[in-house]
């Protein structure tokens, strides 16, 4: 156990944050207008991620073995790339390019947003998706999946609903909501995606141990912050969307 | 993007005409509008972000760490990741030696000395965030990302704050680790104010016939002769003065005369430029501040 409290008898945790209580979440959309279709900046507390998003388009751009024989005749092919710089972390660590623990995240990203992208419109086309971590203090796959969402709306890629992730962690019985490093290194944790105002989970991912029947109070806990994440989203989408027609006229 | 024959031969026509017609009417001595923030990543010491109209982007950290050594090729470290690159191209490699060389020839070990035996390590880590869709199959190489990067370590550098040390600095006869205070708000600049070391900056200059161009861009990239790599620190062309690639086309010698004109282009420019980059290296900003 660490010898940090964690979570004091009087309901504050190390940040100062009550069980029930997100980190501060700022979204920035357009934010690479020259080099993407869609680009998406998020921050939750201390992490900070950019999703940059090139498509949809017909062949990969930057493999030359991409051909037109590898395309899916139902549904876009999405390739999604997850960049750890080193200097992500508080410790300096170099991370390998085909890090295996990545690249299972971004199978999960992948199947995720299969399901959530309007896929009948874009056969037979390439979807691809950058995320570069530039600071992480936990929630890595939340992170990406709300940044992953906002770049795909801005790059006008239909969607069926907005997917807002959000981890929960578990202290002796109560649910810890949007949990930092220090948190994560201890506690074991869930990371759930939510599909708009509903409560369809399109993305569940659990590395650690969780007692079975403490799950519902964490997916219930996880399922609001999801909707306060999505509005907070929303918000973002409509400031910039009003903003771009203002433009035009 | 690829050029034909008729756009190559007009592009190299206007830029080797005496008054240096450049594609985009800039003066044969002037930079593309730039943008820079600092202070942005919670978990470096120093971290700028840097980026041209064109949408190359350079975000630069700086990390330090202590370490029981004086050899400045221990003590200083670069990494140049680009996105969408093999970490060991030879682009990347080249790049991370050229400004690894660049500040260990000019580098203060004074602003690394911690006590008399300790010094900081730096690792200096820069990512490039995207490359143009069309470089696989054009002719221009990156190689003029090396005045990008190195403004950016720059500006890095110069934002680089180091926690307060508590120890004393005088271990030489006792074994003592070094201590430090936990007071971020009273910590101190890697690169004191006051000091009159600089970083040194890199600078790409293209020839073309007699004339000589900074800060080539991409479609003038494709008709250039030949390219330098000069250094500049404290008003001084320092080493590297190195010639580079920067198209993989119509190679050919330069003369003495344009290398000494590409130099005095650079001492001229080179002040000007510094002074740019140090008004941004101390305006104010906010870590929780969106840089984006």
């Amino acid at each position: 156990m660490s010898r940090l409290e964690l979570y004091s008898p009087e309901g504050i945790r190390i940040d100062g944050r009550r069980f029930n209580e997100l980190r501060q979440f700022t979204s920035q959309l357009n934010t690479h207008p020259n080099v993407s279709d869609g680009s998406s900046y998020v921050q939750q507390g201390n992490s900070k991620v950019i999703c940059l998003v090139q498509g949809p388009m017909e062949s990969l751009s930057n493999t030359n073995a991409g051909g037109a024989s590898k395309l899916d005749h139902n549904g876009p092919i999405l390739s999604i790339n997850i960049n750890y710089p080193p200097f992500a972390n508080n410790v300096r660590k170099k991370r390998m390019r085909n890090d295996r623990r990545l690249q299972e995240l971004c199978v999960v990203l992948k199947r995720c947003f299969l399901k959530t992208i309007v896929s009948k419109n874009y056969a037979r086309t390439v979807i691809e998706v950058n995320i570069t971590v530039l600071s992480m203090d936990g929630g890595l796959l939340a992170c990406c999946c709300n940044a992953i969402t906002l770049a795909l709306i801005d790059a006008g890629i239909a969607l069926y609903d907005y997917v807002s992730a959000i981890s929960i962690g578990l202290y002796n019985q109560i649910p810890l909501l949007d949990m930092n490093t220090l948190e994560e290194n201890d506690l074991s944790f869930i990371t759930i995606g939510v599909v708009g105002d509903s409560d369809k989970l399109n993305l569940v991912l659990c590395e650690d141990k969780l007692p079975l029947d403490n799950l519902e109070a964490l997916i219930s806990l996880g399922i609001e912050g999801c909707h306060r994440i999505k509005q907070l989203m929303d918000e973002q989408v409509r400031l910039v969307g009003t903003d771009l027609l203002s433009k035009k006229q | 993007m690829v050029l034909s024959p008729a756009e190559r031969s007009y592009i190299y026509d206007s830029l080797k005409s005496p008054d240096v017609a450049r594609t985009d009417s800039r003066k044969y001595n002037q930079f593309r509008p730039l943008k820079a923030t600092c202070y942005f990543l919670p978990n470096s010491n120093g971290s700028s972000r840097i980026f041209k109209a064109d949408s190359l982007e350079c975000i630069t950290s700086v990390k330090a760490n202590v370490i029981k050594t004086k050899d400045l090729s221990q003590l200083i470290n670069v990494e140049v990741d680009i996105q969408g690159q093999r970490d060991d191209s030879p682009l990347c490699q080249d790049l991370s030696t050229f400004l690894t060389k660049s500040l260990i020839d000019s580098f203060d070990v004074k602003t690394l000395q911690l006590t008399d035996k300790f010094y900081y390590q730096l690792f200096i880590d820069i990512v490039i965030l995207s490359i143009p869709a069309d470089f696989q199959n054009s002719s221009y190489t990156l190689y003029s990302l090396i005045s990008l990067t190195s403004m950016g370590t720059y500006l890095a550098l110069k934002t680089t704050r180091l926690p307060l040390l508590t120890s004393s600095t005088n271990d030489k006869e006792i074994e003592e680790e070094p201590s430090f205070s936990d007071d971020w708000e009273s910590s101190t600049y890697l690169i004191s104010k006051e000091s009159n070391f600089k970083p040194t900056l890199l600078f790409i200059v293209g020839v073309v016939g007699n004339n000589v161009i900074i800060d080539p861009s991409m479609e003038e990239e494709e008709v250039l002769e030949h390219g330098f790599c000069i250094g500049f620190n404290n008003n001084k062309i320092v080493p590297p003065v190195q010639s580079v690639m920067l198209s993989t086309v119509d190679g050919k010698a330069f003369s003495q005369s344009t290398l000494f004109k590409a130099m005095d282009m650079v001492k001229e420019i080179g002040a000007p430029v510094v002074e740019a980059l140090d008004a941004i290296a101390d305006q104010e900003f906010d870590e929780f501040d969106s840089a984006f």
